[in-house]
């Protein structure tokens, strides 16, 4: 499929998940200039529908929501858009982070920060346009989410964290699907 | 009794698979390079390449590369079905296996690594590999239909051999979708072999859900 196919087919699921459809609403409530949910969000709902949900007792997951703008980052300022997602939509996980505050030089856009993100799978966002249309923000494509491969970002490959957040994360156990491409770890 | 090394979701179901069609004891260890919880050093020892599927035989022998171990298995036990008695007909079936390692199995490593098949650098050109080999990738498919006529399975009456490598090697890289667009008979038959009451515990053990 072309990535206007994968785009199409990855608005067709945030379209059927009134869950994410709520949390968009919200995140668009903030008013923020450059704001999308993206990373575990996003992946989750691919790869349950690609590769089956269930499969592991999930905890509550973060619902990731970064943002990029002009305004100085400041921890408290993050906390208090959190705090009003929660009064907007209550008894969601949310983590804010402005991606500035995120390490490496600053980012021009929210795609850019996004392709600095540890997997190509993860780099990943959406959100919702003032017409209720979904904006899908890809900067390393959607083939690697559609066709359940996890891999390093080529764009900063920190072998080490990958192997780490692998360990972590556990995808491979939850979504017995997916595949890990790895040249480093098979060393 | 036969070892064999794998981990969901991987090359490793099709050896199980045929192991299981063929009676023999056997235990799986489960390992893969990314995952470093698993049985890493215990596959290390018997293949430092730490690749898997790795079948390790009665005698001690490793054999890697999934087609030569499907047909291992199946020239070594030919009552079961693994592959055709008759010598033409497996003549196709060996060829199919060689068809699909040598041509899509290497273009999904293309894909997976293009920055190993350019000399170029820049991510653009990587890209343009990587959608180069999954276009390849999709046209050998296409081939392999046109090869392979199912009666009603490659193998003839029972799925054999070559189902069982082309249902596993069929799930990555877009290839099912494609199939299903292009080929609708061969995506069927691939969907016969999934749901195979013969190997459908398997798969469904390595694939939960269906792969769309």
């Amino acid at each position: 499929m072309t990535d206007r196919a994968l785009a199409q087919a990855l608005r067709n699921l945030v379209r059927e998940d009134a869950g994410l459809i709520a949390q968009l609403r919200a995140v668009r409530e903030l008013g923020l200039a450059d704001a999308c949910i993206g990373a575990g969000a996003v992946r989750r709902l691919v790869w349950d529908a690609r590769f089956g949900q269930g499969l592991a007792a999930g905890t509550s997951p973060d619902v990731d929501v970064v943002y990029l703008d002009d305004q100085p980052w400041t921890p408290t300022r993050d906390a208090a858009l959190a705090r009003r997602l929660s009064s907007l939509l209550p008894g969601v996980p949310w983590e804010v982070v402005h991606q500035a505050h995120v390490p490496g030089p600053r980012c021009g856009s929210l795609a850019e920060a996004l392709s600095r993100w540890p997997e190509t799978a993860t780099a990943v966002g959406v959100r919702l346009g003032a017409d209720d249309g979904i904006e899908v923000l890809a900067p390393l494509g959607l083939d690697d989410l559609f066709d359940g491969v996890v891999r390093c970002n080529p764009r900063c490959p920190d072998v080490e964290a990958f192997a780490t957040r692998l360990a972590a994360k556990r995808w491979t156990t939850r979504w017995p699907g997916l595949r890990v491409v790895s040249d480093a770890l098979r060393g | 009794m036969h070892t064999l090394y794998g981990y969901e979701g991987s090359g490793s179901a099709a050896v199980e698979a045929a192991l299981q069609r063929t009676g023999q004891p056997f235990r799986i260890v489960r390992a893969a390079s990314w995952d470093r919880e698993s049985s890493l050093d215990e596959l290390a020892r018997v293949n430092p390449l730490k690749q898997i599927p790795t079948l390790v035989l009665p005698d001690g022998t490793a054999l890697t590369e999934s087609a030569a171990i499907l047909m291992h298995l199946g020239l070594a036990h030919p009552g079961s079905a693994l592959l055709p008695t008759e010598p033409l007909p497996r003549a196709l079936a060996l060829r199919g296996l060689v068809f699909i390692a040598a041509n899509c199995y290497s273009a999904i490593s293309v894909g997976d690594f293009p920055e190993r098949w350019t000399t170029a650098t820049d991510e653009a050109s990587h890209a343009a590999v990587k959608a180069a080999a999954r276009e390849r990738l999709h046209a050998h498919w296409r081939i392999f239909a046109d090869l392979h006529a199912g009666r009603p399975f490659l193998g003839g009456e029972r799925p054999g051999a070559l189902d069982l490598l082309a249902a596993v090697v069929s799930r990555w890289s877009g290839t099912r979708p494609h199939l299903a667009d292009t080929r609708p008979d061969f995506h069927d038959l691939l969907v016969r072999v999934d749901t195979d009451p013969g190997f459908a515990a398997v798969f469904a053990r390595h694939w939960p859900a269906r792969t769309a």
